[in-house]
């Protein structure tokens, strides 16, 4: 039977949309705690959304079910509604942050002198089209975006290698064990990617060397990640801080900038491409969860809700960013653990005795 | 129907998409944008005097012209004062093509930090700007017009920010690095001191740089071509030196680097390769050298003994003879051996060189070798131990070792 998703496209998906949202503030945010030990608190976040992967995947093995079908199955429906409506929560608080900041970096670094709601506006017109689609459009967009994702970041690091002082990594570990903590918890918002896989279930083939495939092309994403944290580090010490947008920052300071211009814009553009995408990948499943509960056939209603509810939010009450912002830091990412930790390594437990060896159709 | 509509619909999307990323939606009216090039920062009583070079294309045709292009705003702020200048011109100041920002001398007399902070941390202007301070007041260096540029932003800029090939005799700095080393473990940062080449003051430097090769035999007039021009400082006769070093502790002068210095500066912290020594006075026909480095491979390792600190540096450069002024061969001086005797006394001189550079380090307390880094990185158990006295208890050798064709 043809699936909604091909495994190509499970591991382009990752490639194209998991590296692009961690470059803007999340290595500034980490770096305020654990300084140079901020590439070990990304690493963090990156083992443990391997194990989530390895047993969704593991999981995917052995059924063909959704997570959805697996959860009625076991709870009933109530309490799967119950569960897909805290991933609905979930999805609609891991995108503020996300959505913010590109908005943020739209505004004051594209349009520097009169930055204003309009120009962030076609945002959420993107945003409504693509929650209304099914999931094969994201497969679709990982084809696409995964090239641009892959030109920008080795655009962005092979210019911005020349100022790398590796050595302001050292000494490892010397913020201490609960700084490095610190800064994994503060970057859950950012991380938890291999959550879209359980939405994913049932919606692609797979076996053992794909399910191989998928993890290799998950952890070529997070070393792009890990090495843009390191580069990030090693050229702003000091002050890694204070640098809230790293994307536009990181390879400027080259020569050859300075004598042609930013022609490092190519690759910020072609990321930004892919970061629309990235972005809106939390609503686009709160928007699938939310059919899947109320059973809506509607789908530009309910695309429609959800982008109107992130809009008010994010625009709206844009003079609480900074409150918003460390609520979510300081009391949203236990939450945040729970929904794209916790539950999702607990997946395997989901399947029935005899329903772990079914035989799976092609 | 659908079809249709979905195609309607996506064609919106993508034109819309083309907008938000082609900055089309930015309503600045292009006449009334004026695009900064640099920014000299002053202080006159308790006032942060900015003034703005702006490129006007039609402002570059004559040199009278080109004084008209600056601006200045007058604030208790950084930020006010840039301000200001849009309120009293009416054109918008656009920095994001700054890449220059000049400091008058007042302004390191206090903690310089006070000023760059701003522009650390605001996205208006590239925190990649190179940073220089002025001999005197930042605005007069922007009045001027070097004989090839009459922007001289533009001029400042060639010197800084040099091309491989040319000598690394500058110390070049930018709001990023400056910024890091400020919140750095050692709180230290350089920045190049800009001294003004007039018609006079060349002659005066021709005449010193002489003298001094006499009793100096390594260092370079970095920062100068020649060019003949009339005498006023805006009429395109003006040159710039920027091979002395300010140094800063805190945000603070604390004291310079002459030319030598600098060069030995560059020498240990960076690659210098293609740069040139020059060696005067060699022998007892006073033969004069220069040497271009091909190979240099600065080192230095950082111990601890007996509750001391040993920093070694060693410096190993293969060079080349460029020029040198006798003809007792009619070889190609490129494939001439290195004489013994050139190769002791450009060992000498950059160890002494590097030799003043720790004892300025030990005398300012401004870290600008980065020991304490190199401390905190590689020693990091000691480094409460030295953190407050690690210059008291440093001892150190100096290795130079300059190998040429054999």
């Amino acid at each position: 039977m043809k699936k909604e998703l091909y495994v190509r496209q499970i591991c382009l998906f990752f490639i194209a949309f998991l590296p692009v949202t961690k470059i803007f503030i999340m290595p500034s945010i980490i770096s305020q705690v654990a300084n140079e030990d901020l590439w070990i608190s990304v690493l963090i976040n990156v083992i443990l959304d391997l194990f989530v992967l390895v047993a969704i995947l593991n999981t995917c093995r052995k059924t063909n079910k959704t997570y959805i079908q697996l959860l009625e199955d076991v709870f009933g429906k109530t309490i799967a509604k119950i569960i897909m409506f805290l991933y609905v929560l979930y999805f609609l608080l891991k995108c503020f942050i996300s959505i913010n900041e590109q908005k943020t970096y739209v505004q004051l670094t594209l349009y520097e002198t009169m930055p204003s709601v309009f120009y962030f506006l076609p945002f959420f017109i993107v945003c409504i089209f693509l929650c209304n689609k099914k999931m094969n459009v994201l497969g679709r967009l990982a084809d696409v975006s995964w090239l641009l994702t892959t030109v920008g970041f080795v655009l962005l690091l092979s210019l911005s290698f020349s100022n790398v002082q590796f050595t302001k990594l050292l000494p490892v570990g010397a913020n201490g064990g609960l700084n490095i903590l610190h800064g994994y918890y503060r970057a859950n918002t950012w991380f938890g990617d291999c959550v879209y896989l359980l939405f994913f279930m049932g919606k692609f083939n797979t076996d053992k060397k794909n399910n191989v495939k998928i993890i290799l092309s998950y952890l070529g994403a997070c070393l792009l990640v890990v090495i843009f944290a390191i580069f990030f580090f090693c050229i702003f010490t000091s002050i890694a801080g204070r640098q809230r947008f790293a994307l536009t920052d990181i390879s400027k300071y080259t020569t050859v900038i300075n004598n042609v211009g930013r022609f490092d814009y190519i690759g910020i553009f072609c990321i930004l491409f892919s970061t629309v995408v990235s972005v809106i990948l939390p609503p686009f499943f709160a928007c699938y969860l939310l059919r899947k509960i109320f059973n809506s056939k509607n789908t530009w209603v309910v695309s429609s809700i959800v982008t109107g509810i992130i809009f008010i939010v994010v625009i709206l009450l844009t003079q609480y960013y900074s409150s918003i912002e460390n609520f979510i830091f300081n009391y949203c990412n236990t939450y945040f653990i729970l929904m794209a930790f916790v539950l999702p390594i607990l997946t395997p437990l989901l399947l029935k005795k005899g329903e772990k060896y079914e035989l799976k159709e092609n | 129907m659908n079809l249709k509509k979905t195609k309607f619909i996506m064609i919106c999307c993508v034109f819309i998409t083309l907008l938000f990323f082609s900055n089309d939606f930015g309503i600045i009216n292009i006449e009334k944008t004026a695009i900064v090039t640099a920014l000299a920062i002053d202080i006159e009583k308790e006032d942060y005097v900015v003034s703005a070079q702006i490129a006007v294309p039609e402002a570059t045709d004559t040199n009278s012209e080109n004084q008209k292009a600056l601006i200045t705003g007058k604030d208790k702020t950084i930020a006010g004062a840039i301000r200001n200048i849009g309120n009293l011109s009416g054109w918008y100041p656009k920095l994001a093509f700054c890449n220059l920002m000049i400091f008058g001398k007042e302004v390191a007399n206090e903690n310089i930090m006070k000023v760059l902070d701003y522009f650390a941390t605001t996205l208006r202007i590239q925190d990649s700007a190179v940073v220089v301070l002025a001999e005197d007041k930042a605005r007069e260096i922007l009045e001027t017009a070097s004989p090839l540029d009459n922007i001289s932003s533009f001029a400042l800029q060639k010197i800084l920010l040099k091309e491989t090939g040319f000598d690394r005799d500058v110390s070049t700095t930018d709001v990023r690095a400056f910024c890091a080393g400020y919140y750095s473990k050692n709180s230290s940062s350089v920045m190049p001191i800009i001294k003004l080449l007039t018609e006079t003051s060349k002659g005066q430097e021709k005449g010193n740089s002489s003298s001094s090769s006499n009793s100096s035999n390594t260092g370079q007039n970095g920062g100068s071509s020649g060019g003949n021009g009339a005498t006023s400082s805006n009429k395109g006769d003006t040159l710039y030196d920027a091979t002395t070093t300010a140094l800063f502790l805190g945000g603070k002068k604390v004291g310079e680097l002459n030319t030598t210095q600098t060069n030995a500066f560059n020498f240990i912290m960076t690659d210098s390769k293609e740069s040139t020594i020059k060696i005067n006075g060699v022998g007892r026909d006073k033969i004069n050298y220069l040497l271009n480095i091909k190979r240099s491979n600065p080192k230095r390792v950082l111990t601890i003994e007996n509750g001391r600190l040993n920093l070694e540096f060693s410096l190993d450069l293969f060079c080349k003879i460029v020029d040198k002024t006798s003809m007792e061969s009619n070889q190609n001086v490129e494939v001439l051996p290195l004489p013994l005797l050139v190769k002791e006394m450009a060992e000498e001189s950059i160890k002494n060189s590097i030799i003043d550079l720790i004892e300025i380090e030990k005398s300012t307390g401004c870290d600008f070798l980065k020991i304490k880094d190199t401390l905190y990185q590689n020693f990091y158990d000691f480094y409460p131990t030295f953190k407050d006295n690690y210059l008291e208890l440093l001892d150190y050798t100096v290795k130079v070792n300059v190998s040429g064709q054999k």
